[in-house]
């Protein structure tokens, strides 16, 4: 498959996974593993000596990224502000070694809505503090324009409320997205439920996708990290090979000259 | 009136040493050979090698965060 850089840096994979809601620290590595995402996203709480002695989630993932081509991702999911997002970002970078942050800013508590504004205002310091920027942001085109001229190396618009499983709940805003941004990665982050919506993703020329709950809570996590691999790349063939336009009308595939005589009386 | 700090959202008596690197490791028991968290006193984050220089004030707030997963 062709290569996906962002920020100078190549990304293994178009696939990118959460590394949220497995039910063992093994499970979450396997399906890791057996992937090997472009991107695993992380993030950062207020533990006790005991849960940072005891967290063996990170303890397998840390292990595990250190000999992966896969980059580590962490999020500020939880900030519902600019100044706690960059707060959390911060700490990201001292705690996990990294300036790629994605960056979420939650608006409304209810649909998990980025908070356009702040979100914009969070993106500039950061990127002013060398971070680089992956924000979680809604698919108004204005906003991500914005965020771009911000200096953000990539774009990643949700695809439905996280969590939601929907899919591409505005197809024709993120094709215009795609269009009109033909210059920056764009990833579909959040929402994503079924392979075939990521396949669907990837046809309309995004350049990755991020998603956590319809792998990690599959009865087979593995299995569905695998589906959802070859969504990806099958997504971005057919993308790549050109897609057919639609057509309002039947077009038979099969020549109709030199048909036989007694076929011919149908065509009228 | 006994001197306070907030540890992680926790009010707690604060130590007579008032040193950030000994209330990290001897009073919370955090391990500090491998150090797996991150530490922000009001809200600025302090560097491991800054932490043994440190004396806490009171009312100071001490945030101590560690990995979790996430999507």
């Amino acid at each position: 498959m062709d290569k996906l850089t962002i920020a100078g840096e190549e990304i293994c994979s178009r696939l990118w996974l959460g590394s949220g809601m497995y039910s063992s620290p093994e499970v979450m590595l396997n399906s890791l593993k057996y992937v090997e995402p472009g991107f695993v996203t992380v993030s950062l709480r207020r533990q006790t000596a005991h849960q940072v002695a005891d967290n063996g989630y990170w303890a397998y993932l840390q292990e595990w990224l250190q000999q992966s081509s896969t980059h580590i991702l962490p999020n500020t999911s939880g900030c519902f502000n600019a100044s706690e997002a960059i707060r959390l970002a911060v700490m990201a970078r001292e705690l996990f070694a990294t300036e790629w942050i994605k960056l979420e800013v939650i608006g409304d508590e209810y649909t998990l809505q980025p908070h356009t504004l702040q979100l914009v205002e969070a993106a500039k310091e950061l990127i002013a503090q060398g971070f680089k920027v992956l924000p979680y942001t809604t698919d108004d085109l204005v906003l991500c324009e914005a965020l771009v001229e911000a200096g953000c190396p990539a774009i990643m618009p949700w695809g439905a409320p996280i969590g939601t499983g929907k899919g591409l709940i505005n197809p024709y805003q993120l094709t215009t997205l795609r269009k009109r941004l033909p210059n920056t990665p764009l990833i579909v982050d959040a929402g994503l439920g079924r392979p075939s919506q990521a396949m669907a993703a990837m046809e309309l020329g995004f350049d990755a996708v991020l998603l956590n709950t319809a792998v990690a809570k599959s009865p087979d996590p593995v299995a569905m990290a695998s589906a959802f691999d070859f969504a990806v790349r099958g997504g971005r063939q057919a993308y790549l090979a050109g897609l057919m336009e639609e057509r309002q009308t039947a077009s038979p595939s099969t020549p109709i000259t030199g048909m036989p005589f007694w076929q011919q009386g149908h065509l009228v | 009136m006994p001197k306070t700090i907030t540890v992680n959202g926790d009010t707690m008596m604060m130590p007579t040493h008032a040193n950030l690197l000994k209330l990290i490791s001897d009073d919370l028991g955090y391990s500090i050979k491998e150090i797996h968290f991150v530490v922000a006193v009001n809200a600025e984050i302090k560097s491991v090698s800054q932490w043994q220089y440190i004396q806490l004030s009171d009312g100071d707030c001490i945030d101590i965060l560690g990995a979790i997963t996430g999507g």
